[in-house]
């Protein structure tokens, strides 16, 4: 009945709860940053082809991504397969805890499933062999190694890089003989993309209706509510997963959805970055560490979020205001909980702000709002920022 | 493959470089990443905790050992190795410490570059280590094989265990130096055993070497503090 | 003490302590067992040493062992007859009687619920039996125990609770030159503290476990910064 004391979950105590609600309500947290900064992200790829760790903060999750050659569904004979499969036991503990660890893998899973196989994203009939007889299944294996909170964002950024770090070995099929070359014979081939999702997830509060991005494990513990968002890199979005008991109305969602949007492109962008220069260091064979081995050196080694994008700013101009808050260096504590001030004052002022905009019109337009009204945003970190995404989106759309 | 093509060449008679980092995890009560040449392996300990009813024994705690390979469900070969990681750790715990208890260890497979079983052994040692659960001494493990020229290869690489006639994988304590495992693979002669026993022995002493070492340094790093803590007292 | 740099591990024999058993009496802390007439180690780490005769085995051992005596900060997680369960980090979930409170009686009966976080004492630790906590002193007083409200509670390792804990703290001492606080730290590894506003309580925990990370050398440094931070 009272089973797994041997684990501590923050955030499941009363006093917590109150106090993250509090912080939350002055627009604060506990590790400094503002409500729409991630932690840094950074890319470890193994020694084999499709092996990655990815380390959101503490959070560490590993995927894998092996091939193998079977026979397809009746109902998709010219289509191969992309499986997944999660795995929470192991070093990361969290399988012992049944009832709220149980929630978490089924969310996590079927966040997986939508984001990656029901959206489409590998071109599956490319991976045909030959059809009714011979396709390949993409298996890809998420082993959660160490969970800080946001589990979702770290394992999708994990499959995506994973399954574009993949080669798969060429076949040819001919008088129903099946031949498999190997990587001397003939070059590995890397699996095609239709897109490109990952997802962004935030969590909301009853005391303050602004979403705060990436949460830790005490603040996704503590939330009323977590939405999960999964875009790709064309800003379409392919998931949205939005539970809890705040009712959370359109506008929010609207807001994170846009925000999202552009953070799952520069996602993109840097994943695509990291298996570039992975490449490229392979091929000069200046990799001073291989594979795995990666994980044990210090962080200035890594491929990292906030060094490999630092360069894209000035090349992209329409990101700039969002990436500012992505380059900033990890100030220490004493410093945040500054600069968290600063934040304070400046979302205090806004957030008077749409009050008097309460009646606006239900947007219908599309997922990316239209609207010109940038009041609308009650939390948006700058007020450049929104205009720009606008400007973009309408591209897009034209 | 991504990886250069041969990353250093170790001699034939030394081992791997061994490198560790302890606790990179946080859930746990202990854990050490832990690496031999390119092999990589995460290990996590949880103890003492509650322990279910039917595991619940009265003199002595009980291990549950679980070992996860990369990819897949862990599959026979896996078994096996956790077999045998679980057979050397109940030798070396000392379960009556904490009776009516789980300890459990979690050893996770980042990346196999040859001598797996070792690693996995000697990295769970590691984590019993730093996660301060009892132990009546610790262990150490290593592999070595005999190619098809009949030489000796102590700590092989993935790629020099592609011609081997016999493999070996030898677990000894820290106390005399007692067999705490044996496992072997192929033919070979008795008189072959006997010279890679010896061989694997001398390497354990520099394996235990490095947990003195490592363990050290990690308390230095934190313990500098407390002794300048202690002058401020006085 | 010890020089640090010589550590122990399992198994090792310690005939400093065997020598010194022979001339008075020893006292085996944690780490350290007798085996008939050796004394060995069974964990690894610098070997420390307090006058008179108390030897044991320094180590960074997340996982809390109840003793008696201890000061220790438990989550409720439950009624059982008149009991509550209380989560305080140990194998087992450790049980306090609806008595065991200031002026507590059959009628008056505390009002805990899950979730709530109190700062007990552990009477009775075993490794037998699940470990009992009180909220009183001999004499029927609170004292400092009881129920926690408010304030902000977090984990950190042992070792930073039982350093926290000595007596004339310079770190706890460095922070009340800072600001006015109150902290409630258990030896199982969790701290408690409330300041006056929010800002500061989380400055506060933010210092508390930058100095876990940093070492306590630095307590200056993360004091001076925190008084920085509590200024702007």
């Amino acid at each position: 009945m009272f089973m797994n004391t041997g684990f501590f979950e923050p955030g499941k105590t009363k006093t917590e709860r109150k106090f993250i609600q509090q912080a939350v309500k002055q627009s604060q947290r506990l590790d400094g940053r503002k409500s729409g900064e991630s932690r840094d992200v950074q890319l470890t790829f193994g020694g084999e082809y499709g092996s990655v760790v990815v380390s959101l903060g503490d959070t560490k999750v590993m995927a894998q991504v092996t091939c193998d050659m079977g026979t397809p569904t009746t109902s998709r004979p010219n289509e191969g397969k992309l499986q997944l499969y999660v795995t929470l036991a192991g070093v990361s503990y969290l399988d012992s805890v049944q009832k709220t660890h149980d929630k978490r893998s089924l969310t996590l899973n079927s966040l997986l499933e939508r984001t990656f196989r029901t959206s489409r994203c590998v071109d599956l009939e490319s991976l045909c062999v030959a059809s009714e007889l011979h396709v390949w299944c993409i298996r890809v294996d998420v082993n959660v190694l160490n969970h800080d909170g946001n589990l979702y964002d770290a394992s999708t950024v994990a499959v995506l890089a994973a399954l574009m770090h993949f080669r798969r070995p060429d076949v040819t099929f001919t008088d129903g003989e099946l031949r498999t070359y190997t990587e001397k014979e003939r070059d590995m081939i890397p699996l095609l993309f239709l897109h490109y999702p990952v997802s962004v997830t935030y969590c909301i509060y009853t005391s303050n209706f602004q979403p705060f991005v990436d949460p830790t494990l005490l603040e996704e513990n503590t939330a009323d509510s977590t939405i999960i968002l999964s875009f790709n890199s064309y800003q379409e979005l392919c998931t949205l997963n939005a539970g809890g008991t705040v009712p959370t109305d359109v506008r929010t969602i609207m807001q994170c959805a846009r925000s999202a949007a552009n953070r799952c492109k520069a996602m993109v962008t840097f994943v695509r970055k990291a298996l570039d220069q992975d490449e490229q260091q392979c091929l000069e064979g200046t990799k001073k560490n291989t594979g795995m081995l990666g994980l044990m050196e210090n962080s200035s080694q890594k491929l990292s979020f906030k060094t490999l994008m630092k360069g894209d700013q000035k090349q992209q101009q329409y990101k700039t205001e969002d990436m500012d808050l992505e380059v900033e260096a990890k100030p220490n504590p004493k410093l945040e909980a500054d600069e968290g001030e600063n934040a304070d004052n400046v979302e205090n002022v806004e957030s008077d702000q749409p009050a008097q905009e309460e009646e606006l019109p239900m947007d219908d337009s599309g997922w990316l709002p239209q609207e010109p009204e940038p009041t609308i945003d009650p939390t948006k970190q700058s007020p450049g920022k929104p205009k720009r995404k606008r400007n973009k989106g309408n591209k897009k759309k034209q | 493959m991504n990886l250069p093509d041969k990353p250093e060449q170790v001699a034939k008679d030394k081992l791997r470089e061994m490198q560790c980092k302890f606790n990179p995890l946080s859930r746990c009560d202990g854990s050490v990443m832990y690496c031999q040449g390119a092999t990589v392996v995460i290990s996590a300990v949880l103890g003492p905790i509650e322990v279910k009813t039917q595991n619940l024994s009265i003199d002595g705690s009980y291990l549950e050992c679980n070992y996860r390979p990369k990819a897949g469900l862990p599959q026979v070969k896996e078994r096996i190795r956790e077999a045998a990681v679980r057979d050397v750790l109940e030798l070396a715990l000392l379960s009556e410490a904490y009776p009516r208890s789980k300890m459990s260890l979690q050893i996770q497979e980042l990346e196999d570059r040859g001598s797996i079983d070792a690693c996995a052994l000697n990295s769970a040692c590691l984590a019993m280590l730093i996660g301060g659960l009892p132990l009546k001494c610790s262990f150490a493990a290593v592999h070595c094989i005999i190619n098809e020229q009949g030489e000796y290869i102590l700590d092989p690489d993935q790629r020099e265990t592609e011609h081997e006639r016999a493999s070996f994988t030898f677990a000894f304590d820290s106390l005399e130096g007692n067999l705490l495992l044996v496992q072997t693979k192929g033919s070979f002669k008795i008189a072959e055993f006997n010279d890679v026993e010896s061989l694997c022995r001398s390497a354990s002493a520099e394996i235990l070497q490095f947990y003195r070492t490592s363990i050290s340094n990690y308390h230095c790093r934190r313990s500098d503090t407390k002794t300048s803590e202690e002058q401020m007292e006085t | 003490m010890d020089s640090s740099n010589a550590i122990v591990m399992p198994g090792e024999r310690i005939t400093i302590i065997e020598e010194v058993a022979k001339e008075k009496r020893v006292i085996l802390g944690p780490g350290l067992r007798r085996l008939d007439d050796t004394v060995v180690a069974s964990k690894a780490g610098p070997l420390r040493h307090k006058e008179p005769g108390t030897y044991w085995i320094d180590n960074y051992q997340r996982r809390y062992v109840p003793a008696r005596g201890d000061l220790v900060l438990g989550i409720i997680k439950g009624k059982a007859g008149d009991q509550y369960r209380v989560d305080i980090g140990s194998a087992d979930i450790a049980s306090i009687s609806y008595l065991a409170f200031e002026a507590a009686t059959k009628k008056n009966r505390p009002d805990l619920n899950p979730g709530d976080i109190i700062y007990a004492r552990v009477l009775n630790a075993s490794a037998d039996i699940e470990p009992e906590l009180v909220c009183v002193n001999s004499n029927g007083k609170r004292g400092k125990l009881g129920l926690l409200a408010d304030g902000f509670f977090f984990k950190c390792t042992l070792n930073l609770g039982r350093l926290l804990l000595r007596e004339n703290c310079p770190a706890l001492a460095a922070l009340t030159r800072e600001l006015p606080y109150e902290i409630a730290i258990g030896v199982n590894g969790r701290i408690w503290v409330k300041a006056n506003s929010l800002r500061e309580t989380m400055a506060l925990s933010n210092a508390i476990l930058t100095m876990e990370q940093a070492g306590y050398t630095e307590i200056d440094k993360i004091c001076d910064s925190l008084g920085d931070v509590l200024q702007a």
